[in-house]
């Protein structure tokens, strides 16, 4: 049955994401003044490229190479299924959200080694400066979800955060836990997304897209979709464990939860990303050793000291 | 490619989003340190001095317009001044202002292109969106004034081929406002956390380093040489209008300095073109028809250099009596500044090598020149399009 519901929930997530990625295109192309493209674009670029050719550097570790896109965008998809099960009630597993957050931790590292696997210098640099951008805004944005769902029942699972806040409202507005864990997990949003000012790993004019650089038809289309998913299901993850709303129906619920995550994307996306400029590698790291962790630890504290 | 056990061989192009033109950055990389920057051109010679040599004097003046697509007015303003000099020919003081209103439009023009460079080359996209919107109303008035955005062909030899109506004249004044504007907002951005942490500090160039090198324009001005060519070779309507303009000059010698340099230069030019649009001489008079030209042009030789958006522009002409040039050498801005692009790219992050090399706003294909290397002794010569042509033979 669970396996039907994902099934059901996969192509509802991806096609989510890549409206998200038309919004996103769309209100920053606004912001600087430009009229941007149509919502559907990601669409439209989505079946195009997966009407091109397949190619193969020949450097590449060709197993790898080929496949790294296609687990990565079936990992993200599974993750944001099982965000979407958990929201709707029928996953009630203790733990969901460590499996949401790893599994979209282990989709980014499968294409980074994937474009990596490649041969090219670029790609070689991008999984360096990739390495050490993940594991410097992940642990931050895992104490942060952990402090927010720790005191759902069943332990750390969406549908306890859910049915806690249908009990006492929105988590960000009535725990000081939950504000703080909001704050650091919207400051990680940037990263999982690979956005300006996060965007070292991919950065066109520093390394011309970095381990996406080969990528191209069928396999950039997979490898852009497992990025779009990605992001779409952390800001869902952030609008479900923190701002979900009571509002008597489950369906009306659900629909805030969903515009919740838009709105919240905009603000730590694509807001951010037009506004601000690219920071150094190091500097991603200095940063999310100082702000967001220490938001994050303060969350867990004020959660430790009885104040949720 | 490995070099050694953590030194690896990076290509920075030909075909690199962050050099726009074709050029090779070959870097030697230490992590994510740069250890060595070396820099190889030869993607885009075009043979312009070679050619020139194989046209009329009055035809070498549209062909050097075309030596650069963002700099098209300051090759033959500074062409026409140097055959000017070589003929005597005394342009009417209305020709020399319009061709200083015209090279003020140009800078901003570009300043503005280069400040859109910078934000791509950051990540800002919204700061490369504005500046680049703003940069499209100096490319209206220019269009409205000359009929053309970019080739705008508005130097002759003894003059100028448009004049400038009160209508356009009124355009040029709501402008002169807006780049106040503009000039005050880019330098607020500057300051943004996020743009100051990208280029404080950063492709350092000091000012000895920047005298050794020769490095010209906002490069060396950022660098602490006070050194421009309107105010300390004036030429054109410069002199009277030494008065009207500072040479905006600092001592950091950063990538951050030499956007200040070239942001406080915007509101400069906008003070130069108040000026000059107030004090417009009205001694209209067509320049001498071409057949007159090339009669008149005796045999000789002259130099001459304008203060280009990029820097110090300086021509070399030598003129055969019978109308055509015997010898053009062209020496552009991004040349006498390469030699510190090497300086400045020494033991930087990866991460700023864009930023770094768009600080200096090279112009490749402006630049490109050919020569010729002897493989045994590694001497090295320039060598002519015709040269090329009938292959390299005993000089190669």
């Amino acid at each position: 049955m669970l396996a039907l519901e994902l099934l059901a929930a996969a192509p509802l997530i991806a096609t989510a994401s890549l409206l998200y990625d038309g919004v996103d295109r769309k209100v920053r192309a606004r912001m600087q003044g430009r009229v941007g493209p149509p919502l559907v674009q990601p669409f439209y670029d989505f079946v195009k490229l997966l009407s091109k050719d397949r190619i193969v550097p020949r450097a590449s570790a060709r197993l790898i190479y080929t496949t790294s896109p296609l687990l990565s965008s079936a990992l993200a998809v599974t993750a944001g299924s099982l965000l979407l099960a958990g929201l709707a009630g029928s996953l009630r597993v203790p733990g969901d959200v460590v499996l949401i957050l790893s599994l979209l931790t282990v989709a980014s590292l499968l294409l980074m080694v994937g474009g990596a696997s490649s041969g090219n210098p670029y790609a070689a640099v991008s999984l360096a400066r990739g390495v050490s951008v993940l594991f410097s805004y992940k642990v931050p944005m895992m104490i942060s979800v952990i402090a927010a769902s720790a005191g759902g029942a069943p332990l750390l699972s969406v549908a306890g955060a859910v049915e806690l806040q249908r009990k006492s409202g929105p988590l960000a507005l009535s725990s000081v836990s939950g504000a703080l864990a909001l704050a650091s997990f919207l400051l990680c949003m940037p990263s999982e997304g690979e956005v300006t000012p996060f965007d070292v790993t991919t950065a066109e004019t520093e390394v011309v897209y970095g381990f996406m650089i080969e990528y191209g038809g069928p396999y950039l289309a997979l490898a852009k979709l497992a990025k779009s998913v990605s992001r779409f299901t952390a800001a869902l993850l952030a609008s479900s464990l923190f701002l979900y709303t009571p509002l008597g129906s489950r369906p009306v619920e659900l629909a805030a939860c969903a515009l919740g995550a838009v709105v919240l994307a905009l603000i730590s996306i694509t807001a951010l990303g037009t506004f601000v400029a690219r920071v150094r590698v190091r500097q991603v790291a200095g940063f999310y050793l100082r702000l967001p962790m220490v938001l994050a630890l303060g969350a867990l504290a004020a959660l430790l000291l009885g104040r949720f | 490619m490995e070099v050694g056990r953590r030194l690896t061989r990076l290509p920075f192009g030909p075909l690199h989003p962050a050099t726009k033109e074709p050029a090779l950055l070959m870097l030697t990389v230490d992590g994510e340190r740069v250890v060595e920057a070396e820099l190889r051109l030869g993607y885009v010679y075009r043979g312009i001095e070679a050619l020139a040599q194989t046209r009329n004097i009055v035809q070498v003046l549209h062909l050097v317009e075309r030596v650069c697509g963002i700099c098209s007015h300051a090759h033959p303003f500074c062409y026409v001044q140097a055959v000017e000099s070589v003929a005597g020919i005394e342009p009417p003081g209305r020709a020399l202002y319009i061709r200083t209103i015209v090279a003020e439009l140009e800078r901003l023009q570009n300043h503005l292109l280069w400040m859109g460079v910078l934000g791509y080359q950051l990540g800002f996209t919204a700061l490369f969106m504005y500046a680049w919107r703003v940069r499209e109303s100096v490319l209206d008035i220019l269009e409205e004034m000359t009929g053309n955005r970019i080739m705008r062909g508005v130097n002759a030899i003894g003059g100028v081929r448009v004049d400038l109506s009160d209508r356009v004249k009124a355009k040029m004044e709501a402008l002169v406002k807006d780049a106040r504007k503009w000039a005050a907002f880019l330098s607020d951005v500057l300051h943004d956390k996020t743009v100051e942490a990208r280029l404080a500090g950063v492709g350092v160039l000091t000012r000895s380093d920047a005298v050794s090198t020769g490095a010209v324009g906002p490069t060396a001005r950022a660098s602490g040489v006070d050194f421009d060519v309107r105010r300390d070779y004036p030429h054109a309507a410069y002199e009277d209008l030494r008065g009207a303009f500072s040479v905006p000059v600092l001592s950091s010698g950063d990538a951050l300095a030499r956007a200040e340099v070239r942001v406080a230069e915007l509101a400069e030019s906008a003070n130069l073109l108040e000026a000059a649009l107030d004090t417009l001489p009205s001694d209209r008079r067509s320049p001498p028809p071409p057949h007159r030209v090339l009669r008149e042009v005796p045999e000789g030789e002259s130099v001459a250099k304008v203060e280009a958006p990029r820097g110090e522009l300086f021509y070399y002409a030598r003129t055969d009596g019978k109308g055509f040039l015997k010898r053009l050498r062209i020496r552009t801005p991004t040349l006498a500044n390469l030699p510190a692009l090497a300086v400045m790219l020494k033991d930087v992050e990866l991460a700023d090598v864009p930023a770094v090399y768009a600080s200096i706003d090279p112009c490749i294909s402006c630049t490109e020149r050919v020569l010729v290397v002897d493989a045994r002794s590694g001497a090295w010569r320039e060598t002519s399009l015709r040269e090329l042509g009938k292959g390299c033979g005993a000089a190669c």
